[in-house]
């Protein structure tokens, strides 16, 4: 009957996550993006008012009801409001709120420098490529293709168990015999036995490549890497997809409890690190069948879900992962597009909350071997971990400090890609000055930026030591926002989004806490190893603020201790080096296992003091301003 | 051998507070009031100083709350709805050392009263009443602001007890405060860091130390009252050792928080073993003011006219200054 006429669905593809959703004619495309669960923000509850939920239409037709929030050039390169716009026909679309991040701006070249890798950089692999060229078969000596290539491979290498991957045995007849036995054999060496997970004929000219891979709750970035030479060939980054099923890994785990969910989390990991992989291979112009080994660091929960384990027990009374050192795995278990046979290790995590993102990084210091001196390691991410000790103790815990200085929960945050604000200072005048990464019109600003903000409108007294404004001070420049009381950092005209970059007293709080929990964390451990700061030696600070971490306006606002500045030691992604330095040799694998097991993790939930030093730090820089000397000199001269 | 009772000794004094102001001072009081001033733990009269006995003030309404009991509307049917009435019958009979006037009714949920008839009802009571006063607020800022600024206007010189500020809405007040010389609350939530913080902030505004009382926000018996002991404790204790932005004289509200709660709302009826609602609610808020007072609380705003005899009787009967003192 013609009255029945089905109502045309539309598909909307969104990018860079390649999320599907098929909706009605007519609907706007914000509805669209919230029935995928993306975290696409608005803070005007949709009225096209604040600009917050833009977009980018690649193809497809659309209706726009109301542009007012962006500015003509904007729309010019086909950005609209998700809220205003209705879709018409099939549409893909771009989210540019997780535009693919900039390698440069998350891995610094600074910190591959040999020489700053603390004595673990050793190329050995425990993978290699050995040529041999078989002796020919005849009627007197028809000894077997495999013993024949055994006999080969013992002249070369000293050789205990060896085993073969039955694919190898598969290929292993008609790949002697088209390259007239002269053939490569990849093996694989463990402490137990040698394996051989591949065979070509030299003619080929295969090489053997590996990666190093940093899953992020947020981010994930990887290393091509030339596993004879030891260099890296080329380096990608990419949003985690997983963060359409949840920011943090809390929200992961409770979305993975449903059937097919915890499958859901998996592919989307695997999808990203593939599509990283796919990157990575295309500039360096490699296969990506001739990567047979992989490292991963990550926290604990990230490592779970690319392992398609049960994370649920992770986040329940007494906090049991599944493992925390996971034995070499294959690739075909982890659904990753490389080698078959390719070997995955991982970092090994202490315990639930302190990952292999934290002992992989550990690899990036010399703690582990400095017997005198103790050291404080910090990575601050969403979750804050901590390692105090040194080659004979460690003592590590971990915060919930927040997604705040990544960038995330902040009004105008974004992780330290091109277009964020890097760095900011306040003159006496009152003129505030900018630096952008790439040099770009700013889109918003990234943690390093938010640190330099927070400490300079704390010294200037635009804020009080609660993060609030002080009107008498700043009544001409604080704005009334949506989101209440904002100081304005870059006005509209000069945006990239052609909206003010503001950041408001909620932001300020977000930020505030995130430092009161790292700093009352680093005060419980130091209680509990009898230590003062003035004993600590060195401090090494991880994290994804960006480049460039001013260590002064970190003290100014609380963050780090109070103490002389040359401690300090910037390290950025350590999590995603350590991870190289575990592809490059079996023995930092081996050594940072034996570490891992060795750790000593203390719970802060049962730490009857943590709320109280907590509450302590909710201040700026701190409620006791006599643990901060240099920054109540400063304050006391200003005021 | 006789035993002799360990002393200790403080580095820290807690701050001397003046509430009212005489004619001579700029007010109208008759007399003032003072609180603080101590050096040792309270009623540890063997071993420091404790110059001002702990005081009880009773409350009265621009409008009486929902849940205000029966029995207790007995002691002053008369005068409930006429705040200046039951000021001068709370003084005059009751025995009340101070009057708060809570302006409740001014929140915009809860009766939406004009600034200017609160700032009437307080002047009112500062002609029926010749004690000093303090001046209880609500949560709703904005409007709070409002009211506060307008009350301290009208009392200027009185040096009133402005109740309360915290720490996200303490500009506007204190700055009245300071601007028309009254004396402020600094509440904060049963936290000793935050109520530090809070202090802080005042003083940095060149809030004077000795205008400040502090409001640990204690609720009553059955609802973790062993936790705002303990708290009230240690912001005292620190405040002792030396910590000058935790040693000022603590106000606590003992009235309010005991009148709002089941056990001293559910009829005898319906819980049989509990016995005599009244008796209940006497004996409910007489414990809770005598654990705090015991923890430092020197100002009480208490409700029931039998409870505030019997913290009297037992303030007096306790606070015996050591011989020479």
């Amino acid at each position: 009957m013609k009255a029945d006429r089905v109502k045309k669905t539309i598909k909307v593809t969104f990018l860079p996550f390649e999320t599907c959703v098929e909706v009605a004619s007519g609907i706007s495309i914000l509805e669209a993006v919230q029935k995928t669960g993306l975290p696409l923000r608005t803070s005007c509850g949709g009225k096209g008012t604040c600009g917050d939920c833009v977009v980018r239409i690649l193809s497809g037709t659309y209706r726009k009801k109301s542009s007012a929030a962006l500015s003509d050039r904007l729309v010019s390169q086909g950005y609209a409001l998700a809220c205003q716009t209705a879709v018409k026909s099939d549409l893909i679309l771009q989210l540019p709120q997780f535009q693919e991040l900039s390698i440069k701006s998350v891995v610094d070249t600074r910190f591959f420098q040999k020489d700053r890798l603390s004595g673990y950089y050793e190329v050995e692999p425990p993978l290699r490529k050995i040529d041999l060229e078989l002796s020919a078969p005849s009627l007197e000596d028809n000894t077997s293709d495999l013993k024949r290539l055994e006999r080969e491979l013992g002249k070369k290498i000293s050789v205990g168990h060896l085993h073969c991957e039955h694919s190898v045995l598969k290929k292993l007849a008609y790949t002697v015999r088209q390259s007239q036995r002269e053939i490569s054999v990849v093996i694989f060496d463990s402490k137990e036995h040698t394996t051989i997970i591949d065979v070509f004929s030299q003619a080929e000219e295969k090489e053997i490549y590996g990666i190093a891979c940093d899953l992020g709750t947020s981010t994930v970035v990887l290393h091509l890497v030339d596993l004879q030479s030891g260099e890296i060939l080329s380096s990608a980054s990419s949003f985690n997809q997983q963060i359409k099923c949840g920011e943090d890994i809390i929200s992961r785990i409770n979305y993975s409890q449903k059937p097919g969910r915890l499958q859901e989390l998996h592919d989307l990991i695997s999808g990203t690190i593939n599509h990283l992989v796919e990157k990575t291979t295309a500039t360096a112009g490699v296969s990506s069948s001739e990567i047979y080994y992989a490292s991963f660091s990550g926290n604990t929960t990230m490592i779970h879900l690319f392992l398609n384990l049960e994370p649920r027990f992770i986040r329940e009374e007494p906090y049991v992962p599944t493992l925390n050192q996971v034995p070499l795995v294959l690739t075909r278990d982890v659904g990753l597009n490389i080698n078959p046979e390719a070997r995955i290790t991982c970092a090994p995590a202490v315990g639930s909350y302190v990952g292999g993102d934290i002992t992989a990084g550990l690899l990036c210091t010399p703690i582990l071997r400095d017997p005198d001196r103790n050291s404080l390691f910090i990575d601050v991410g969403t979750n804050g971990e901590l390692v105090l000790g040194n080659k004979d103790w460690l003592l590590t815990c971990a915060c919930s400090a927040g997604p705040a200085f990544e960038g995330g929960g902040i009004k105008c945050g974004m992780p330290a890609s091109p277009g964020a604000i890097e760095g900011i200072k306040i003159h006496d005048s009152g003129q505030l000055e900018y630096k952008v990464i790439d040099d770009a019109k700013p889109k918003g600003i990234c943690g390093s930026g938010l640190v330099d903000l927070l400490a300079e409108l704390f010294i200037h007294g635009y804020i009080d030591r609660n993060g609030k404004f002080d009107e008498t001070v700043t009544k001409e420049i604080v704005l009334d926002t949506e989101e209440g009381k904002g100081f304005l950092v870059e006005k509209a005209q000069k945006s990239f989004w052609g909206k003010d970059l503001v950041i408001t007293e909620k932001d300020i709080a977000h930020l505030i806490r995130s430092k009161g929990a790292v700093y009352s964390a680093c005060a419980i451990l130091l209680k509990n190893s009898g230590l003062d700061y003035d004993k600590i030696d060195s401090f090494y600070i991880a994290g994804g603020f960006g480049q460039r971490l001013s260590i002064e306006n970190a003290v100014r606002i609380g963050l780090l201790p109070d103490v002389d500045r040359q401690k300090f030691h910037y390290l950025g992604n350590s999590s995603l080096l350590g991870a190289y330095l575990i592809l490059l040799t079996e023995k930092n694998r081996d050594f940072i296992n034996q570490v891992a097991d060795k750790m000593t993790y203390l719970e802060l939930n049962a730490e009857p003091s943590y709320m109280n030093e907590y509450t302590g730090a909710l201040f700026l820089p701190h409620t006791e301003m006599d643990f901060f000397p240099s920054v109540k000199k400063l304050f006391n001269a200003n005021t | 051998m006789t035993f002799e009772i360990p002393e200790e000794t403080h580095a820290g004094k807690v701050m001397e507070v003046t509430l009212g102001a005489t004619p001579d001072q700029g007010g109208t009081r008759s007399h003032t009031v003072k609180i603080g001033g101590s050096t040792s733990s309270p009623f540890h009269f063997f071993e420091g100083e404790h110059p001002h006995s702990p005081v009880v003030a009773m409350e009265v309404f621009d409008q009486v709350p929902a849940k205000y009991p029966d029995f207790l509307r007995n002691y002053c049917r008369d005068v409930i709805d006429q705040p200046a009435a039951m000021a001068k019958k709370c003084v005059a009979e009751y025995g009340a050392e101070l009057i708060s006037v809570r302006l409740e009714g001014t929140h915009p949920e809860k009766g939406n009263r004009s600034v200017e008839e609160a700032a009437e009802i307080v002047k009112h009571v500062l002609e029926s009443v010749s004690v000093p006063i303090i001046v209880t607020g609500h949560s709703h800022f904005e409007k709070n602001n409002e009211v506060m600024k307008k009350v301290c206007e009208v009392s200027a010189g009185e040096n009133c007890l402005i109740n309360y500020v915290e720490t996200d809405n303490y500009k506007t007040i204190a700055a009245a405060c300071l601007a028309y010389k009254h004396t402020l609350v600094a509440q904060s939530p049963i936290d000793v860091n935050l109520a530090k913080q809070l202090n802080i902030l005042l003083t940095e505004m060149n809030f004077p130390a000795e205008k400040i009382v502090m409001d640990p926000l204690t609720g009553t018996l059955g609802y973790g009252l062993e936790y705002t002991y303990s708290i009230m404790e240690r912001i005292r204790n620190d405040g002792l050792a030396g910590d000058k932005m935790l040693a000022f004289p603590m106000l606590i509200n003992p009235g309010y928080e005991t009148f709002r709660v089941k056990e001293t709302r559910a009829a005898e009826k319906d819980y049989p073993e509990w016995g005599d609602l009244e008796a209940r609610g006497i004996y409910w808020e007489i414990s809770t003011s005598m654990s705090l007072l015991v923890a430092g609380a020197e100002l009480l705003i208490m409700y029931h006219p039998q409870a505030v005899d019997a913290v009297k009787k037992k303030i007096k009967e306790m606070f015996v200054p050591k011989k020479g003192n």
